[in-house]
């Protein structure tokens, strides 16, 4: 896989070294994950946001002692952590799970229909425009365009392996991942509501 | 297919045509978040992503996309936490990490060298210039290992015993190169030639 650490450390040491923009890059990359994870422990959806907000307000005040010794994100999914359990502490409820707490990040426990029930309707209309719009927007692609895509983000190949994969130099995987991005972000500016 | 013709591995464009800067860029990110630009290239992505608060945006749905391909995104809905979490961080002072101060800016570092400096001063002087109760150091005739001779005589001694002495290390050490041993002290020899002109002086 690409050196996608290796971005995040650049980004980190902006950051510790006063870049505040840098760090809203990584505000951007991880948010979503950051709030998937929260919800896991937090049951109201807006206190899930609050609470991931406040965890990478956390992270951005203990960036100074950040010392790389672990991936960025590893970092602040402890932090995450921590400031769910903590949120959940003091409002005095058990948390969705704690099973979670001890299993992979990525963990196959859906919790979708649990919170669908009080999810605002904004959020979830402005959600599923984006997912179907994403979506219809890679099956439109031309089929190298798609695959690349595929190959890049849900198997997390490298260039190198996606251009091994699909016969072809490094180069095009490139200007492939580029042009199915940029499709695709053509389709999703045109949606109201989204920056 | 829109193909675009790539050159030069980075962003596509059709023959002829002049490259679009934006989308020049745009590919350089695309290609930095996955962590496949280095170097120059990838440090003017992330200055012109500081300077480019759209640009920052479009980094934002880049990974969206990976997002919902990965199934990340929150059953709560998709949000934009960067603007509330910029606004609080800006009311605090910034994070600037404190790196290590180099060795010559630090205040104490010159007060360190100068106590180095007097007493390599006062060193020298002292091995230079041998009081009458300084110890000198010679080399006994018949054995490598050298041995310490202590004087106790006065300033004008001290000084023609040092000369003696040096002849004396000279002679010694010379010969123990004309018949093949190491001239381990000839460094010394030089030394002592700096500080003392050799006279001539038959070794005991």
């Amino acid at each position: 896989m690409g050196d996608a650490v290796a971005v995040d450390q650049d980004l980190v040491r902006r950051v510790q070294r006063g870049d505040k923009t840098a760090y809203d890059l990584l505000v951007r990359k991880y948010q979503h994950k950051v709030i998937k994870l929260v919800s896991r422990y937090v049951y109201d959806p807006s206190d899930a946001h609050d609470v991931a907000q406040e965890a990478f307000i956390k992270a951005y005040r203990a960036l100074p002692g950040f010392r790389g010794d672990s991936a960025f994100y590893t970092w602040l999914y402890r932090i995450a952590i921590n400031t769910a359990k903590n949120h959940v502490a003091a409002r005095g409820r058990a948390p969705v799970s704690s099973a979670s707490e001890f299993g992979s990040e990525d963990s196959e426990v859906d919790f979708s229909s649990r919170l669908s029930d009080i999810d605002t309707p904004e959020a979830l209309l402005l959600t599923d425009e984006v997912r179907r719009t994403i979506l219809s927007a890679i099956d439109a692609l031309p089929q190298d365009l798609r695959t690349a895509l595929i190959l890049r983000e849900i198997e997390g190949m490298s260039y190198e392996e996606i251009a091994k994969t699909m016969e072809c130099p490094v180069g095009t995987v490139r200007s492939r991942l580029f042009r199915a991005r940029d499709t695709i972000d053509a389709e999703l500016k045109k949606i109201e509501g989204l920056t | 297919m829109n193909d675009k013709t790539t050159q030069s591995g980075s962003k596509s464009q059709p023959l002829g045509q002049p490259v679009d800067r934006d989308d020049e860029f745009a590919a350089n990110m695309s290609a930095w978040m996955d962590g496949e630009l280095r170097g120059g290239r990838a440090r003017l992505v992330a200055q012109g992503m500081a300077a480019d608060a759209a640009r920052r945006s479009q980094w934002g749905r880049y990974h969206l996309i990976g997002d919902v391909l990965r199934d990340n995104v929150p059953a709560s809905g998709i949000v934009d936490l960067s603007a509330a979490v910029r606004a609080e961080i800006d009311k605090a002072e910034p994070v600037v990490r404190t790196g290590r101060v180099p060795f010559a800016n630090h205040p104490r570092a010159w007060g360190l060298a100068a106590s180095l400096l007097l007493a390599s001063v006062i060193l020298v002087n002292s091995w230079q210039r041998p009081s009458s109760s300084t110890a000198a150091i010679a080399a006994g005739p018949d054995a490598a290992t050298p041995v310490v001779v202590a004087t106790a005589v006065d300033a004008q001694d001290d000084l023609a015993d040092t000369v003696e002495l040096d002849q004396y290390l000279r002679n010694h050490t010379l010969a123990m190169v004309d018949t093949g041993e190491p001239a381990r002290m000839l460094p010394y020899l030089s030394m002592a030639e700096s500080a003392v002109e050799p006279v001539s002086v038959t070794a005991p």
